[in-house]
């Protein structure tokens, strides 16, 4: 490479690093609390075709739309920092560090899965576990990593793990047991979180600056149709654009359009 | 017109270090690979960007300008890309294009004369007989393939391939091509890895275009080349291309252990029942407590679930959506049925290796898991042993019912 070549991608890197370089030492947290806009419907109590004796010892109901009868809290909508192929990768919070070494846990209970989404970093270890005296099978249909499908017996346990980040949330299944649905987040970083019963969302510690985020549910897909402070607004594939700041972000309380779920 | 268009694509990809060589003669009447628009709906259904007509075609013309056409075949030059052992440019052409002779008198044109009109002339898997076949043939766009000796969901070996060209698939239409020689059966080889490797990045390119493009954007802008998201798009181009060639080269062989010293012994067969309804394989739950395959059978294969149950579109409510698949030419789904084990009819093959391989890593896109790491490889073989003797059974014999009366599953 001669040197004036050697000047150019000297300067490229310092512009294209430009967009997205922050202050290390400037982090702030984003919260949303997702509300259910209409009235909630009744979730249907899934058909046990398999194991009746021992999986419908408890009440089984369809878990693709998770709403809170009290605070109309959606459950389960998982947001996730989104990353343009070109973008460089966000700077990783002292914190977040270290949990990346903790292993995550998933599993077959009572003929469900819990925790009913979870999100994981590549090279991050998830142990799936059957607890059920019935066996189980886990499918999970990641794209960029190898799909797996291996059975698992009766309280059995196996370890996996994906090296590389993917796109939008996997799907993991049971072919014994077809009402048994979860969700796997994969991404190369540590920026995804999923609303909680109240359908509060948060995800700590993120670097100061212009982010997006995309919001996704199973029932919905991306959550784009959705009202903000008495105003519908469109937030096209799901994504919302923030500017971090150490005073953190709220985007308070986002009301999701009940016609998205059908 | 179309020739310049041509031309300036080449130079394109040229300059940009992915050199391609374009057939100089397309005529219009020569047969097209078609974009997999299946897909591309499918993106449009689970919430993704609808691509519009023109975005469509700029798809199209990426493709062809990296793989070549159906008559003239190419080979994506890209620096750091090779195919080691998979696709070879002159068997390509030997599998290739229009039916006939070259000088030599050696036959050309196999994949038009003996699989186009099953699986398709881009490899879809949907030729003119597919809608009346049960199951259908094969979709090689997933670069998913069911009968093989690797290991879960990698890519079959070429002997795998070449396996199945031989045998035929017993169960189904896929005859035996065995009257073939060595070459052409290696040329076949060639071309549907060909296929696949192609209709793989084009899911890629999709999945992204669908995702990423705004309204009118075009995936590559012939018009911007020097611009920074047209060379983004070429390494992207680069990266897929490069992932889908290591998923072929580093696939793993399942290595087949001997059977046990009582393999055959009444012993073994009782051990192998007890394992066949026990929850440590689960067998039974599929294939049924009578194993004639009636346990679990309202599910999907992949290829199906693709477009239907993993974008949010039921097969058996949302009927406008798979009317409008059906019209992009996408065939009616069905269900995926768990084999019936009382018929001795094995598609992978009925030798017990290829059992072997069945039960060790499950089926690759279908609902057949692989199996846990609590079943010892002796007790794999005893499983074996007890289905090996299901079609011999009393239950399995014939009822005392006419031939035209029963029922076939």
């Amino acid at each position: 490479m001669n040197q004036s070549k050697k000047l150019f991608s000297v300067v490229m890197t310092f512009f294209m690093g430009v967009s997205t370089w922050v202050q290390a030492d400037e982090w702030g947290d984003l919260a949303v609390k997702f509300v259910f806009d209409g009235p909630i419907p009744v979730a249907n109590p899934v058909a046990i075709t398999k194991d009746a004796a021992f999986c419908s010892k408890t009440k089984l109901v369809d878990d693709s739309l998770v709403i809170d009868e009290e605070s109309k809290g959606v459950s389960n909508i998982i947001a996730y920092l989104y990353l343009s192929r070109s973008a460089s990768k966000p700077p990783i919070h002292p914190d977040n560090k270290e949990v990346k070494a903790l292993e995550l846990n998933l599993d077959n209970d009572k003929c469900r899965f819990d925790p009913h989404v979870v999100c994981i970093q590549a090279g991050q270890e998830l142990i799936i576990g059957n607890l059920d005296s019935v066996g189980h099978n886990t499918k999970i249909d990641t794209f960029a990593n190898d799909a797996i499908n291996i059975n698992l017996p009766a309280g059995s346990k196996l370890s996996q793990l994906w090296e590389k980040s993917e796109k939008r949330p996997s799907q993991i299944s049971c072919s014994i047991h077809p009402w048994m649905k979860a969700w796997v987040v994969i991404k190369d970083h540590p920026y995804f979180g999923v609303s909680n019963k109240q359908g509060e969302l948060v995800i700590k510690n993120v670097p100061a600056g212009k982010w997006t985020f995309q919001f996704w549910q199973e029932a919905a897909g991306y959550v784009d149709d959705v009202n903000v402070d008495g105003k519908d607004t469109k937030w096209k594939k799901g994504r919302v654009e923030i500017n971090m700041t150490s005073q953190g972000v709220d985007l308070g309380v986002v009301k999701v359009n009940a016609e998205l779920f059908k | 017109m179309y020739e310049s268009k041509t031309k300036r694509w080449s130079l394109l990809f040229f300059v940009l270090g992915i050199s391609i060589m374009m057939s100089s003669g397309c005529n219009t009447s020569e047969a097209p690979f078609l974009l997999n628009t299946v897909y591309v709906r499918a993106k449009k259904n689970e919430g993704l960007g609808e691509l519009n007509a023109a975005q469509q075609k700029n798809l199209a013309d990426t493709l062809n300008a990296i793989f070549g056409t159906p008559d003239t075949p190419e080979l994506p030059q890209i620096a750091g890309v090779d195919f080691p052992g998979l696709v070879d440019l002159e068997k390509l052409r030997v599998a290739a294009g229009p039916v006939g002779r070259n000088e030599s008198g050696r036959e050309l044109g196999l994949y038009r004369k003996h699989c186009v009109h099953c699986h398709g002339i881009t490899g879809d898997g949907a030729g003119p007989t597919a809608s009346f076949l049960n199951p259908y043939p094969r979709d090689y766009r997933r670069g998913t393939f069911k009968f093989k000796s690797t290991k879960g969901t990698d890519r079959p070996t070429h002997e795998d391939l070449s396996r199945i060209l031989v045998q035929g698939i017993p169960g189904t239409a896929m005859p035996s091509f065995r009257i073939l020689d060595e070459g052409e059966l290696d040329s076949l080889v060639h071309y549907v890895r060909y296929l696949g490797i192609r209709g793989e990045l084009e899911r890629r390119l999709i999945e992204t275009a669908a995702d990423e493009l705004e309204d009118e954007e075009l995936f590559l802008d012939l018009d911007q080349p020097g611009s920074g998201i047209f060379q983004e798009r070429v390494s992207l181009i680069k990266e897929e291309l490069a992932a889908i060639v290591d998923s072929w080269t580093e696939t793993q062989v399942t290595e087949v252990p001997p059977p046990p010293v009582d393999w055959g012994s009444d012993a073994s067969i009782a051990t192998g029942k007890k394992w066949f309804f026990s929850s440590t394989t689960n067998c039974s739950k599929c294939h049924g407590d009578t194993a004639l395959g009636d346990g679990q059978t309202n599910d999907y294969d992949e290829w199906t679930k693709d477009w239907t149950l993993k974008v949010n579109v039921n097969p058996l409510e949302d009927l406008e959506k798979i009317r409008e698949y059906e019209r992009l030419g996408a065939l009616h789904p069905r269900n995926a049925r768990p084999r019936n084990l009382r018929q001795g009819i094995y598609r992978g093959g009925r030798r017990p290796i290829d059992l072997y391989w069945r039960i060790k890593q499950g089926i690759a896109g279908t609902p057949m898991p692989a199996a846990s790491s609590q079943l010892s490889d002796d007790d794999i073989w005893h499983v074996i042993d007890y289905v090996m003797t299901l079609p011999y059974d009393a239950l399995s014999k014939p009822q005392n019912v006419p031939e035209n009366q029963r029922e076939i599953r």
